[in-house]
């Protein structure tokens, strides 16, 4: 996994050595809009960030786990909530969801936190309502919500 | 916005000070919780400020009118395969993808392959349908993949004609 970022900062300092190359002024406007958007971006970021760590240590994965042995509709609901909670990358949501399917968790339940835990999160809405706006935010969410309980329900099916 | 280190700087000051009065009743939890911080937070610096840098150089060098021609209203369903191959080529959490998507939306992007790119870049990554592969069984994961990537197009233009008059709002600056 490591291999993205320093693909990524290559691929950014690349892009800033051309650009200056055709046209220094632009690049320093160009930089000084970055620099901008990252200082507005940082106040969010480090309250979300700090919300989720402390979710993650008050709600253990072992805890999480034991919590889910609940079979039916309560585990199915319960881990589709827990999911549409946090915002967890996929390197840190698979493992996990791994060891929960071990211990006992349905499939269908699995699929619909995943999809949840990836593309729905109240932690992070105010990060995005600030890129998009509030109504955009919840109506995006909550479809994606509505799509990740119909994922699971339907891989209940054909599982 | 002027740029200034204040307010990222009170934040980080009333996070430590919450972590401190977390410490007296509980310094498990408060060290476990500020590990997690720690960890999130270089996850998040090890991507941001490459994008964030990616992110200006886009915006200063790229016409409106390709992107506007690419993602735009007319783009049809080259615009949708362009969204999905944006949002699974790249990495990071969710929230990694959000200057991404207003700097699109900006440029004249249509707000359904807005939506289409955000939940791509979410949920579809073919390195993390390995990895799901390897904790959960392939069948699951293409199943799971087979499922979503239908919904999120789905979504996408649900979202747009549900937003259709409120398009005001999202034509925000990004960052702001």
């Amino acid at each position: 996994m490591a291999t993205f970022p320093i693909l990524l900062l290559t691929t950014a300092l690349g892009g800033v050595a051309l650009s200056a190359a055709n046209d220094g002024a632009r690049t320093r406007a160009a930089l000084k809009m970055s620099a901008r958007s990252g200082l507005g971006l940082l106040p969010g970021l480090l309250a979300v960030l700090a919300g989720v760590g402390l979710t993650m240590a008050a709600v253990p994965p072992a805890g999480v786990a034991t919590l889910f042995q609940a079979h039916g509709a309560v585990g199915f609901f319960l881990l589709a909530g827990l999911g549409a909670l946090l915002t967890i990358p996929g390197p840190v949501a698979y493992p996990l969801a791994g060891s929960l399917h071990r211990m006992g968790a349905g499939l269908p339940a699995l699929a619909s936190f995943i999809t949840t835990l990836t593309m729905v999160g109240a932690l992070t809405a105010p990060m995005e309502i600030k890129a998009f706006g509030r109504r955009f935010t919840l109506l995006r969410q909550s479809l994606s919500l509505v799509l990740a309980l119909l994922v699971g329900a339907l891989m209940g099916g054909l599982l | 916005m002027r740029p200034d280190l204040k307010r990222p700087l009170l934040v980080v000051a009333i996070i430590l000070a919450a972590h401190l009065a977390l410490w007296i009743p509980s310094p498990g939890l408060a060290a476990q919780s500020l590990r997690n911080w720690g960890q999130g937070l270089v996850d998040v610096l090890v991507i941001v400020p490459s994008v964030l840098i990616l992110i200006g150089l886009f915006d200063a060098w790229v016409p409106k009118e390709v992107v506007a021609r690419n993602l735009g209203r007319t783009s049809g369903v080259r615009g949708v395969l362009l969204a999905l191959l944006l949002g699974t080529g790249a990495a990071g959490p969710i929230y990694a993808a959000f200057p991404i998507g207003a700097a699109l939306l900006g440029k004249g992007a249509r707000p359904a392959n807005l939506v289409i790119f955000l939940g791509a870049w979410a949920t579809i990554k073919l390195p993390m349908l390995m990895m799901e592969s390897a904790f959960l069984g392939i069948r699951f994961a293409l199943l799971r993949l087979a499922l979503t990537l239908p919904g999120i197009i789905a979504c996408g233009f649900l979202m747009e004609a549900l937003l259709s008059g409120h398009t005001a709002e999202l034509r925000t600056s990004p960052g702001d």
